[in-house]
């Protein structure tokens, strides 16, 4: 929260924060938040943290399907079909 | 993922055409793997899961409407089946977002600036563990929007149809889900930092 900044100010654009990110605001409102954005470092660290923490998932999360998964899952399949 | 090349396959497969069905196993199973995996939080539950899915695929093709996208119809099945065996075997996480009120304060705030600038230079492996701890501490209903949404890229209209809830209960959801996520992350990080020694400190 930095101390030039209304704390209810801070915390309505920390409510508006994921409409932000998937880039749902418009109008009044986004400009509200951008202008706020360029004297708030605290809540553009607030952003960007949040910004960074969905990358790092979307980065980290996918793994291959083991190849014994795979045989399996094929063998299951030939399974249910043969009994109808 | 195409959508014209999955409605094709689903057609031939529907009509007998076997290496059809196969070719949606394949195209899709690396996605519902991981779901099913960032759901079950283990590699043999999560099996299961792809496994129960495609066979109720299988059986259940001729109900899929060709008005929806196959990728949404195999991921309500593949959800539904880890919600009916999380909450078959109780293993609810306890955390709620009342015991995780939104930390503040200049140490939290500290603590903040260090996490975000540690996450452009990040270890994989180091940081992968925190993100399955982080995930798996979610209460489910939040962590389905959050890994739908976040990790493999549905819109809010469609988690909302794939859970059968409102895209404002999606919005809701994903938006407590990322601060949730972005506390947790840098809670981990900080508690590293202070068991980690620092370069002059402590050497008596």
């Amino acid at each position: 929260m930095s101390e030039n900044c209304p704390r209810q100010v801070c915390e309505r654009v920390r409510q508006l924060l994921s409409e932000l990110l998937d880039d749902e605001l418009r109008g009044v409102v986004l400009e509200e938040v951008r202008m706020h954005l360029r004297d708030c470092p605290d809540c553009v660290l607030e952003v960007d943290s949040v910004k960074k923490t969905i990358r790092l998932y979307r980065q980290c999360s996918c793994q291959d399907v083991p190849v014994d998964i795979r045989i399996r899952l094929q063998d299951v399949i030939r399974r249910a079909r043969e009994q109808g | 993922m195409n959508r014209a090349e999955d409605a094709d396959l689903v057609r031939r497969a529907r009509d007998g055409d076997e290496a059809a069905f196969s070719d949606l196993v394949e195209r899709h199973q690396g996605r519902v793997y991981n779901h099913a995996l960032r759901m079950m939080g283990n590699v043999q539950d999560a099996e299961e899961v792809l496994q129960d899915t495609f066979v109720q695929a299988y059986r259940n093709l001729a109900k899929f409407e060709e008005r929806s996208r196959f990728s949404t119809w195999i991921y309500r099945i593949a959800t539904n089946e880890a919600l009916m065996r999380l909450r078959k075997a109780s293993r609810k996480v306890e955390t709620s977002f009342e015991d995780l009120a939104h930390p503040d304060g200049e140490a939290w705030h500290e603590a903040l600036h260090d996490f975000t600038s540690a996450l452009d230079d990040v270890q994989s492996t180091e940081i992968r563990e925190a993100l399955e701890k982080a995930l798996v501490e979610l209460p489910e209903e939040y962590r389905i929007v959050f890994t739908l949404r976040d990790i493999d890229g549905f819109t809010n209209a469609e988690v909302a149809d794939i859970l059968e809830i409102s895209v404002a209960a999606v919005k809701s959801r994903l938006h407590r889900s990322r601060l949730f996520l972005r506390d947790r992350l840098a809670q981990f990080h900080e508690e590293t930092r202070t068991r980690t020694p620092q370069p002059g400190k402590g050497d008596a």
